[in-house]
């Protein structure tokens, strides 16, 4: 069950990502068929999944949705920002609901009532639909008997004797998609219509596949002839007036045309005509009928019989065209027909999340494969040397394998990082909607521009980058872009534009923020800079521009309260340069007055994680890796017992040494705390104990190795930054143990 | 229950079926793509379960004992091979 939970949310967090994408696609194009088709698709495997995890309100949302949806797709309803807005707020609910499931497993108490009430919010968009299609149809009477009326009477009713003095209807009756769910059933009207003399029912749209079927949603169109008055007719069918059309036959008495020539002839032409490849087998199948149908009625059994048999083959092979040369075959021959077009194999599959590119996984397989070959010239090489062969030979060949695997074990690596490896697009792609919504505050109407999603950085990178891509957005939307008004007045386009840019960049990955707003002006920068007291006057006249604009990072500048005001950026910049310096990146920034300004981040393509704990010696920090930890244990001093020159403590029958860090690293001792700290490494020198002075935390972090002047130090093997920008120095255990 | 599987993997429809049940009838075609669908001891079927019947197109034994659905309704029994 938790397996099952744990897919359904990420599935759940991924749908909600596609229609959010969707949605503000669908708001910039309304008209995108492909991208409401998708939406579609998308609400109801939202709806489908929770059916599954057993959620009834959010069952009951994404229905609703779906059908609004629905009517979007079929042209009754129109794609308005007032749809995009609800949508999205369902879209939130949906996501707020996936969180409180992962926190507490349950849906929050309220989900009930938030459900209904967003249910019926969204509900709100119907009725102006309902009035379009009741303004259109109602009086539901063009008098003009429809063709599939004439075919129906004569297909049904051939050899009945229909009361020549009585009216006749015909009735078509197209159930809206959510009649089931407003508690229709269509078919009753019929049950309880007097009068029925021929039914035909029909799905409105081709069926979907069987496991995208929704038994909710009503997918019918029925046709019906009854003996009735037209008015009676109407009356009958008052309640679902809109989608029902209603129209006066005349009975058919005495003139017998060659209505079964013409039936068959329809059929075989809309066998030849291109279906769309979901539609072929229904359009055979109901040709068939017809056509046998039409053939029995008219006592031509052999006929319907070869039909029906031509009808079952096509359905086999999926060619109409064998359907439609027995129909031909049937009615006497005649013309030859151009070869029947055969049906495009269906493309639109809707593109399952495969979380890691099959292609990475196959290159894994492919050299798993040449190590295990690598790994069998080793047995060969064994068996040389037991048959003792010379020793120069066998170093050469041993040279040669090595080499072989050397590369092999390189190449499988890289392959394995490479796992590691995601498209930017999993952080650019939240930005549409946040830039959306900043901007309906902001009414600047900015264009955001995504450039090179499919560049690929390290999981680690792509998870870290947004919060510091944001505060980047945030700043370049607030106080870079300007009103259009102000941009007309400055010559420029009226709507702002925001190009969030990947590239690569060597073995990195260069992500640029750049937008075409105001610039930042150096010399307010300076004027800051000096007022803040974090350069003196002089200093700030020979910083040059660019100099000038680093100081956007330094901690401390930013707290001046009125930049935001002084068109510039700042605010929080400091705080992203720690993020990005935390993933081991850095960054800068270029702006030219009144043009715009552009940040860079210039990350590591790959790198991985280590996990550390922050240990505290007298005044320092430092971070022990966690690989090596044992375990870490408060014990009462008492514990810790004199041997020789050393000290020790029994821990599970086992003696284990213990060391001072402060010791090793030559710092002052600190008075001795209630119970002493210690932490048990495993290290080249067996299991030992280092007594701290206080347990910090433990973290993933970004290890940057030593470099610089700190490349020649002893005891530490890397550097990391701490939340608040402090640097963590990492010791090296083995080094400081030794 | 008026949607069950029998023993031997028929697809029984009994009694009223009702708009509910086109989920459960819709969920046993599913997992049981090949079973037949019984029919002969349904008094009442509701349309949304005719239009899974239509789309998932099962076999169907027997006359449905929904005489309006019997006289009206026609289901194909032809089962495509590849669905």
């Amino acid at each position: 069950m938790k397996e099952l939970l744990e897919q359904f949310l990420a599935e759940t967090r991924e749908l909600a990502q596609r229609a959010t994408d969707d949605l503000l696609l669908l708001e910039a194009q309304p008209d995108n068929g492909a991208v409401i088709d998708g939406l579609f698709r998308t609400f109801h495997t939202l709806k489908g999944s929770a059916d599954i995890i057993g959620l009834p309100p959010m069952s009951l949302v994404m229905h609703v949705g779906e059908d609004v949806v629905s009517a979007i797709r079929d042209g009754a309803l129109p794609c308005s920002p007032a749809f995009v807005d609800q949508a999205l707020k369902l879209i939130d609910l949906v996501n707020d609901w996936a969180d409180a499931l992962e926190a507490h497993g349950v849906l929050p108490a309220d989900a009930d009532q938030v459900a209904a009430s967003t249910a019926s919010s969204l509900r709100t968009v119907f009725p102006s639909e309902q009035e379009a299609k009741a303004g259109s149809s109602v009086s539901v009477a063009e008098d003009d008997a429809p063709d599939w009326a004439e075919a129906m009477l004569e297909v049904h009713c051939q050899g009945h004797d229909l009361p020549g003095d009585r009216d006749l209807v015909a009735i078509a009756y197209d159930p809206l998609s959510n009649a089931y769910f407003s508690g229709d059933d269509p078919l009753d009207f019929f049950r309880r219509l007097a009068g029925l003399v021929a039914l035909d029912v029909a799905p409105q749209r081709p069926w979907p596949a069987a496991t995208e079927l929704d038994p909710f949603e009503c997918n019918l169109s029925i046709r019906a002839l009854a003996l009735q008055s037209k008015e009676d007719a109407l009356a009958h069918f008052r309640s679902v007036g809109d989608q029902v059309r209603i129209y006066s036959l005349k009975s058919p008495k005495g003139e017998k045309t060659d209505l079964i020539a013409a039936v068959l002839g329809e059929q075989r032409r809309l066998l030849l005509v291109d279906a769309a490849p979901d539609a072929l087998l229904g359009r055979i199948g109901s040709a068939a009928r017809t056509a046998a149908n039409a053939l029995r009625s008219a006592g031509n059994q052999l006929g319907a019989d070869a039909v029906e048999k031509a009808g079952v083959q096509a359905l086999v092979v999926r060619d109409a065209g064998l359907l439609a040369e027995a129909i031909e075959t049937v009615m006497g021959g005649g013309s030859a027909q151009a070869p029947v077009p055969q049906a495009l194999p269906s493309i639109a599959q809707g593109d399952r999340m495969l979380r890691i590119e099959a292609a990475k996984v196959d290159i894994i397989a492919d050299l798993a494969g040449e190590l295990v070959i690598a790994r069998n010239g080793f047995a060969h090489l064994v068996r040389h040397a037991e048959a003792g062969v010379d020793l120069a030979d066998l170093t050469h060949a041993l040279r040669r394998q090595y080499a072989t695997f050397d590369r092999l074990t390189a190449a499988m690596h890289s392959a394995a990082m490479q796992l590691r490896m995601l498209p930017l697009k999993q952080v650019f792609r939240r930005f549409p909607r946040l830039v959306r919504e900043i901007d309906q505050e902001l009414g600047k109407d900015v264009e955001l521009k995504l450039v090179g999603e499919e560049v690929e950085a390290d999981k680690a990178v792509i998870e870290k980058l947004y919060e510091p891509l944001l505060h980047i957005v945030r700043n370049a939307l607030d106080h870079g872009c300007e009103t259009p008004s102000e941009r007309r007045a400055a010559g420029k386009s009226a709507r702002p534009q925001l190009t969030l840019r990947a590239l690569r960049d060597g073995n990195g990955v260069r992500v640029e923020i750049e937008d075409d707003g105001r610039g930042v002006d150096p010399a307010v920068v300076r004027r800051i800079a000096v007022a803040r007291g974090l350069l003196d006057k002089e200093a700030a006249a020979q910083l040059s521009s660019e100099e000038a604009l680093q100081f956007l990072f330094v901690p401390g500048f930013s707290t001046v309260s009125q930049v935001s005001k002084l068109s510039g950026r700042g605010v929080g910049m400091d705080a992203v340069r720690a993020g990005v310096e935390e993933l081991g990146g850095r960054i800068s920034l270029s702006s030219e007055l009144g043009l715009g300004t552009k940040v860079c981040l210039h990350l590591p393509g790959s790198l991985l994680m280590t996990g550390i704990m922050t240990v505290v010696v007298g005044e320092e920090q430092f971070g022990i890796p966690l690989d090596v930890i044992v375990e870490s244990i408060r014990a009462a001093h008492a514990r810790i017992v004199p041997i020789r020159q050393g000290r020790a403590i029994v821990l599970r029958d086992r003696t284990v040494p213990i060391i001072r860090l402060s010791d090793r690293l030559s710092l002052p001792q600190t008075p001795p705390g209630r119970d002493a700290h210690i932490v048990v490494v495993s290290t080249d020198s067996g299991v030992l104990g280092l007594e701290v002075d206080a347990f910090g935390s433990r973290m993933e972090t970004m290890m940057k190795p030593l470099d610089g002047l700190l490349a020649g130090m002893e005891n530490y093997v890397g550097t990391t930054l701490l939340g608040d920008g402090r640097v963590l120095l990492v010791l090296d255990v083995n080094e400081v143990v030794r | 229950m008026s949607v069950r599987l029998d023993e031997g993997g028929t697809i029984r429809l009994e009694g009223n079926c009702p708009v509910e049940e086109a989920e459960s009838l819709l969920a046993l075609l599913q997992a049981h793509p090949n079973a037949a669908v019984d029919w002969s001891e349904c008094q009442r079927l509701h349309t949304s379960l005719v239009q899974v019947l239509l789309a998932a197109s099962p076999e169907i034994q027997g006359t449905c004992a929904d005489s309006f659905i019997s006289q009206w309704v026609a289901l194909k029994s032809v089962r495509l091979p590849d669905s």
